[in-house]
């Protein structure tokens, strides 16, 4: 949002009495002047059009004040959701984990007593593989409970979003995506875990994907950018041509467990561990969608120090 | 062939598991076994895993934190400060999530070793292999 200047913000919060007051200079002026003559009703006019524009404004300023107070609650719900997941996450995790272990060690057992069975041992893996999964998620729920450190590098964010791009290139080429890239080439260097920033963009990209079933275009782009206080930092903008999100949804995609897909594997924390990494980086992020046209992923990350 | 069996036997490392998962404790000491290579006993809590340590002097302590009545912590404690049992080294074995949740004092008691459930085997007898070397 634009830094507002002091005059502007003195006239948001004196407007009503400025309204009043100019209501009855108005009365006045109409009273005294009310002779019928042509520069008069000019005048007047113009009065009634400056006091039109003035009120607008005044509603306008009004309305963007209170539509930022409501992005600024709903961030604060969110990330208060979070930490309240984050704290039961870490609680669960103890006594998830340790039936989960014994799973897995008597799993190990099975597989070396069963070891010329291969059916038995098929069904066996599965065991493993699912109490695996298990701790996945348990993980993937502490992975944004604030608890967890950052090991932060300066770096430039275009050789990460490569790298994660390239662990996808079998499933873009599968589903006929085709990516267009658009990097800004002065781009300031970020502070980040790009192990972090990796989850995010792969979240990002699975999502794009999924959403492309009959192929499409895979957009990204960055660009920099300076906030409110002046300061550098970069847009990341990753678009899809798929089948976008409705708009109700849209308000809740950042919800734990929340979920537009139900696949195998698809735990509805993608967004949620995004939103929680982005956060700890101290950026943002935002969703635009129009079903059937696509949707639209904005990030912005603070600049490193050049 | 009664010389490689004896022979054998006396290299196997006995492993002591403190745990209060009484099944965890039961299927680790079967897939230890298994292999050969170790011979494994077990206690469901801190007081016997100590009086069991005195008496048997394992080659290595396979050890829970978060248990009733004693923590892992101060079990460790206790092992370190006790002449017969102060080198054996011990390996935290913990469904707590990561390192910075363990706290100081693991680190000073010589517990600096770790594996997080849910360890897979072959996970937990390299780390038994590195830490017996």
């Amino acid at each position: 949002m634009k830094q507002k200047s002091r005059f502007r913000l003195k006239i948001e919060d004196n407007g009503l009495i400025l309204i009043a007051l100019m209501m009855v200079v108005l009365y006045w002026v109409f009273d005294y002047l009310s002779s019928g003559h042509y520069l008069t009703r000019t005048l007047i006019a113009v009065l009634v059009i400056i006091y039109g524009v003035f009120t607008q404004t005044l509603i306008n300023s009004r309305k963007a004040a209170l539509e930022e107070k409501e992005k600024t609650r709903n961030k604060l719900i969110q990330s208060e959701k979070l930490a309240a997941l984050g704290t039961v996450a870490a609680g669960v995790a103890h006594e998830v984990k340790n039936p989960l272990a014994i799973i897995v060690q008597g799993v190990a057992f099975l597989k070396t007593s069963l070891y010329d069975d291969v059916r038995l041992l098929d069904v066996v893996s599965r065991i493993e593989k699912s109490a695996l999964r298990a701790d996945n998620i348990v993980r993937s729920l502490l992975s944004f409970s604030r608890e967890i450190s950052l090991k932060m590098e300066e770096m430039d964010i275009a050789p990460v979003i490569d790298e994660t791009l390239s662990f996808m290139d079998e499933q873009i080429r599968h589903k006929n995506i085709h990516v267009k890239k658009l990097y800004a080439s002065d781009l300031p260097k970020i502070i980040m875990d790009s192990n972090q920033i990796k989850q995010v963009f792969t979240n990002l990209f699975m999502n794009a994907i999924e959403a492309m079933q009959e192929g499409g275009i895979l957009g990204i782009r960055t660009e920099k950018k300076k906030d409110d206080t002046n300061q550098d930092y970069v847009r990341i903008v990753v678009s899809d041509t798929g089948e976008g999100i409705p708009e109700d949804r849209i308000r809740r995609i950042f919800d734990p467990f929340f979920t537009t897909k139900y696949t195998e594997g698809n735990t509805g924390l993608g967004l949620s561990i995004t939103k929680g990494i982005i956060d700890k980086h101290h950026g943002t992020i935002e969703i635009e969608s129009e079903p059937g046209r696509g949707t639209r992923v904005m990030i912005g990350l603070p600049a490193g120090l050049v | 062939m009664d010389f490689f069996k004896t022979k054998t036997s006396v290299s196997k490392k006995t492993i002591l598991i403190i745990d209060d998962e009484e099944d965890f404790c039961y299927f680790v000491k079967l897939n230890l076994e298994q292999t050969g290579n170790f011979e494994v006993l077990t206690a469901n809590n801190g007081a016997d895993g100590i009086s069991i340590a005195k008496r048997y002097q394992p080659d290595l302590i396979l050890l829970d934190i978060i248990m009733p009545t004693m923590t892992g912590t101060q079990v460790a404690e206790l092992l370190r400060n006790d002449k017969v049992t102060k080198d054996i080294p011990i390996i935290f074995v913990t469904a707590i999530v990561k390192r910075g949740e363990v706290g100081a004092k693991d680190y000073q008691f010589g517990g600096n070793y770790f594996v997080f459930k849910p360890v897979k085997l072959d996970e937990l007898i390299n780390e038994i292999g590195s830490k017996l070397k």
